[in-house]
């Protein structure tokens, strides 16, 4: 049975997964399209290296196609799941590192001369994405999770397994080391003359 | 994208404006990634069982629930005894080791109500209706 795509879209998160453990595989497009950016886009934040984000992204849903067929409704959101599989896997590679290797922090795509308010733009998602890569792990993750990827504190609490106290303390540490590490970065990142 | 100069970065607007920023700017999945993970998702997909396994024959399911079927159903039977089931199922099928016949694993093939040797009838059969050459 083909579903439409457009039906797919709206179908929750579960639904899909069990479409796709019953041999829909546009169920796993849909899937993938839903979370393969995110999880994507987390793993090159906290690893900082492109090639291993993309590793953790395809080892994060190759264990949500494995656990389809078991997945028992009900227990847990498929996305919470999802962002606690992809935050340990992250978690793993930067601890079996030796030293933390950040000189490939990812940069906006784009870098040809453009209006200013479009390298107004570029500059602070680099100055941006520069800054996250200095802070500590925990602070990141809870940073990237909360201002990137849009999740609740109690969410955050659950995919970290702390409470949601101390989610919020790590978002409002990492903040603090965040701006001031920007401070210095009026002009680039288009202040007004005011400040 | 509008970009609105930023008073302070230590403020949650100046920060929100460098996150969303941030946001915008995240590089694409690329192809061959996409593809690694459908080419997963194929890989472990289960098949949907499109061919079902074929519906055992009645008489597999054990010889009483096979002569029951044969006899009209459980409706039909109702309220005859096993040993009386057992003597009508005795009565059409010979010659045979009756003690092992009842005894015999529920796993049978048919259920013969008719001897294959059509010369056991014979006997039952008046003989002018027995037709001749």
């Amino acid at each position: 049975m083909m579903a439409l795509d457009a039906g797919l879209a709206a179908a929750p998160e579960e639904a899909l997964l069990r479409l796709y453990a019953n041999g829909d595989s546009l169920a796993a497009r849909e899937l993938s399209r839903r979370f393969l950016p995110r999880m994507l886009a987390y793993a090159r934040r906290m690893l900082g290296d492109a090639d291993e984000a993309e590793d953790v992204a395809q080892e994060a849903m190759l264990r949500l196609w494995r656990i389809a067929p078991d997945w028992r409704s009900g227990e847990a959101q498929v996305s919470t799941w999802l962002w606690r599989v992809v935050a340990n896997l992250c978690t793993d590679r930067l601890r079996r590192r030796r030293s933390v290797a950040l000189d490939a922090v990812p940069e906006p795509e784009d870098d040809t001369p453009s209006a200013y308010s479009a390298m107004v733009d570029a500059n602070r998602a680099a100055a941006l994405e520069t800054a996250l890569a200095d802070l500590p792990e925990r602070q990141r993750q809870a940073v990237v999770l909360r201002h990137l990827e849009g999740l609740s504190n109690p969410e955050i609490a659950e995919i970290m397994g702390i409470g949601v106290e101390a989610v919020e303390s790590l978002t409002a540490r990492g903040k603090r080391a965040l701006a001031a590490r920007l401070a210095g970065q009026r002009e680039t990142l288009g202040y007004d003359d005011d400040d | 994208m509008t970009t609105e100069p930023l008073h302070s970065v230590a403020d949650d607007a100046g920060l929100d404006a460098l996150f969303a920023a941030a946001r915008a700017a995240e590089a694409p999945v690329p192809d061959r990634l996409l593809a690694r993970v459908l080419a997963d998702a194929d890989a472990h997909m289960p098949r949907p069982a499109s061919v079902a396994a074929p519906a055992r024959p009645a008489a597999s399911r054990g010889w009483l629930a096979g002569v029951l079927d044969m006899l009209g159903g459980r409706g039909a039977v109702a309220g005859l005894a096993a040993a009386g089931l057992a003597g009508v199922w005795i009565g059409f099928v010979q010659p045979v080791d009756l003690g092992r016949a009842l005894l015999q694993s529920p796993a049978v093939d048919a259920v013969e109500l008719y001897p294959a040797d059509i010369d056991q009838w014979a006997d039952l059969v008046a003989p002018e209706t027995v037709p001749e050459g």
